[in-house]
């Protein structure tokens, strides 16, 4: 917000003692506008409608399910810019319950042309997602979680291994805030990984053609990703099997690994999926 | 020509446009137009040689279906080429506005309840920049069901943004649905209290219609109650304003239709 000042940034009323540096040092362009997340939607389409650069910030179900159609309509039927920040990805409000759960937000911004969803591991991924939203004028999604990846990676789709050539192993995809769950999950079993932590409106593009089964795992429901990568002409591409969180509401409260536990999002049941690819490839376990 | 008589005119413009694609909100844009005439003709400072000026008025038609109405009053102005009305349901004219493709909307409306509070973020964004523009909005009393708008009201209220002035075409076709509290004794209580100036008006009576525009010193936003008749001037639409709200004139009504407003 100093470096640009046509940047505004807008909170329903969450958050609040969070940002207030921003309130101190940028009074007239940081607004409380209050609990009223479809009207802040639109409000920020005004501003960005005249020429300001606006970031919305609230917590994710409110902001992605209750102003949907205000995503859907102000910014991406009016094509303009804006960065949207959803806190408390899944199910990390893990006391609160279901009215504070969002694992639906990747797959419903999906939906809305013209959304580039941002799924940081971290905070210095989440650092650059900011920069990149903005240099590029994205209509962008950002989602924050409290799980984080201790290792960074650059914005975008990549091969994390240091392979000259892929082996036939199975490919994992981990997308976002996962990556050390899978590589506890993994260790010790020859696979290929692929990081992603930007689900970009156009294909989801693997870094090479996978030559044996793909497990795509992401913290949320099952987005498009593993469809797209079936979808995807490769003749040897085995089976594309996903690894997320499944479509059911939780009923229980806990720490959000006790959540993890309860509905299986776990390292030992990942594990288990994918030594048995590697064992039906007469790989090493 | 008078300005009554010019309405009259965009009125055989716009059911000639509507007679011809079948498609169309006539009656609804009728209860508006005069309003928007006014507004564009005699106070908004907008022009189509600075479309996209930083200083411009601003005009949000909220209730996007009355499009008709402002596509006749644009064409009129001279933001669409002369005659472009006709090409309706074909062309850039669709029928709710489209901000990218015709010049003078101001916002993609067309689902109730989003033209208020972009017009409320656009009147924020103007009073930062010290500019001096004023933000018009139209929204219809069947709108006023939306949550958003209410939420836009308490919010421009509270934020005392005096540069924003909505209109209420109050057509009164909502009452079959739901009563607003917004008429009969203490109804401009309500929005008061909510922080705005309240006006009445006729919303077909030009010079009603300008007064209330008339900019005064004051730091509340301005809400203007403009009672309007649904399908005003048209007296079979008039009689039955529901079975008008969406449909097209047949050839002999078109005949009708034209014959009642010379």
């Amino acid at each position: 917000m100093e470096k640009h000042n046509n940047i505004v940034l807008l909170l329903g009323d969450i958050g609040v003692h969070g940002f207030r540096e921003a309130f101190q040092r940028f009074p007239d362009r940081t607004f409380n506008i209050g609990i009223m997340e479809q009207s802040m939607v639109s409000v920020a389409a005004g501003w960005a409608l005249k020429g300001y650069r606006p970031i919305v910030h609230t917590i994710a179900p409110f902001l992605v399910e209750r102003a949907y159609e205000q995503l859907k309509i102000d910014f991406g039927y009016h094509s303009l810019p804006g960065i949207f920040v959803g806190a408390g990805g899944s199910y990390d409000y893990s006391s609160l319950g279901c009215t504070h759960h969002c694992p639906a937000d990747v797959s419903l911004l999906e939906n809305i042309p013209g959304f580039t969803i941002f799924t940081p591991g971290n905070s210095s991924e989440l650092e650059d997602a900011i920069n990149r939203a903005f240099t590029r004028r994205c209509l962008s999604y950002i989602r924050l979680s409290e799980r984080a990846n201790t290792t960074t990676n650059q914005l975008g789709i990549k091969c994390l291994n240091a392979l000259e050539r892929p082996s036939t192993g199975p490919t994992v995809v981990s997308v976002g805030p996962c990556l050390d769950m899978v590589r506890v999950a993994t260790m010790g079993l020859d696979v290929c990984h692929v990081y992603a932590n930007v689900i970009p409106g156009e294909q989801f593009k693997m870094p090479w053609v996978p030559k044996g089964p793909v497990v795509v795992v992401e913290p949320w429901y099952r987005s498009s990703i593993s469809q797209q990568i079936m979808d995807n002409e490769w003749p040897n591409a085995a089976q594309v099997i996903n690894f997320c969180v499944p479509k059911s509401f939780i009923r229980s409260y806990g720490k959000i690994n006790d959540i993890d536990q309860k509905i299986g999002f776990t390292a030992d049941r990942l594990r288990v999926i994918v030594s048995n690819l590697c064992t039906t490839q007469n790989l090493p376990v | 020509m008078t300005s009554e008589d010019r309405v009259k005119e965009l009125k055989r413009k716009i059911l000639r446009a509507a007679y011809t694609a079948q498609e169309g909100h006539i009656a609804s844009a009728f209860s508006v137009l005069d309003i928007l005439y006014v507004l564009y003709a005699h106070v908004m400072k907008v022009s189509p040689s600075f479309v996209k000026h930083q200083a411009r008025d601003c005009l949000i038609l909220s209730k996007g279906h009355a499009s008709l109405a402002l596509y006749a009053v644009l064409e009129e102005i001279g933001f669409l080429m002369r005659g472009e009305l006709n090409t309706f349901g074909k062309g850039r004219l669709g029928g709710h506005p489209c901000e990218e493709l015709v010049p003078g909307v101001e916002a993609s409306t067309g689902s109730l309840g989003h033209g208020l509070p972009i017009a409320v973020g656009q009147a924020m964004a103007l009073l930062k920049g010290q500019l001096e523009s004023r933000v018009f909005c139209i929204i219809g009393d069947g709108e006023m069901n939306e949550g958003s708008i209410w939420e836009s009201l308490l919010l421009a209220g509270h934020r005392r943004l005096t540069n924003l002035t909505v209109i209420l075409d109050y057509n009164r076709s909502n009452d079959r649905a739901l009563r607003l509290p917004i008429s009969g004794r203490g109804a401009s209580d309500i929005l008061c209290n909510m922080g705005w100036r309240v006006s009445s008006i006729d919303g077909h009576d030009h010079s009603d219609i300008s007064r209330a525009f008339t900019r005064v010193i004051d730091n509340r936003p301005h809400f203007v109650v403009a009672n309007t008749v649904k399908g005003k001037g048209i007296s079979e639409m008039e009689k039955d304003p529901h079975a008008w709200h969406h449909r097209a004139p047949t050839a002999e009504e078109l005949a009708l239709f034209l014959e009642e407003l010379k």
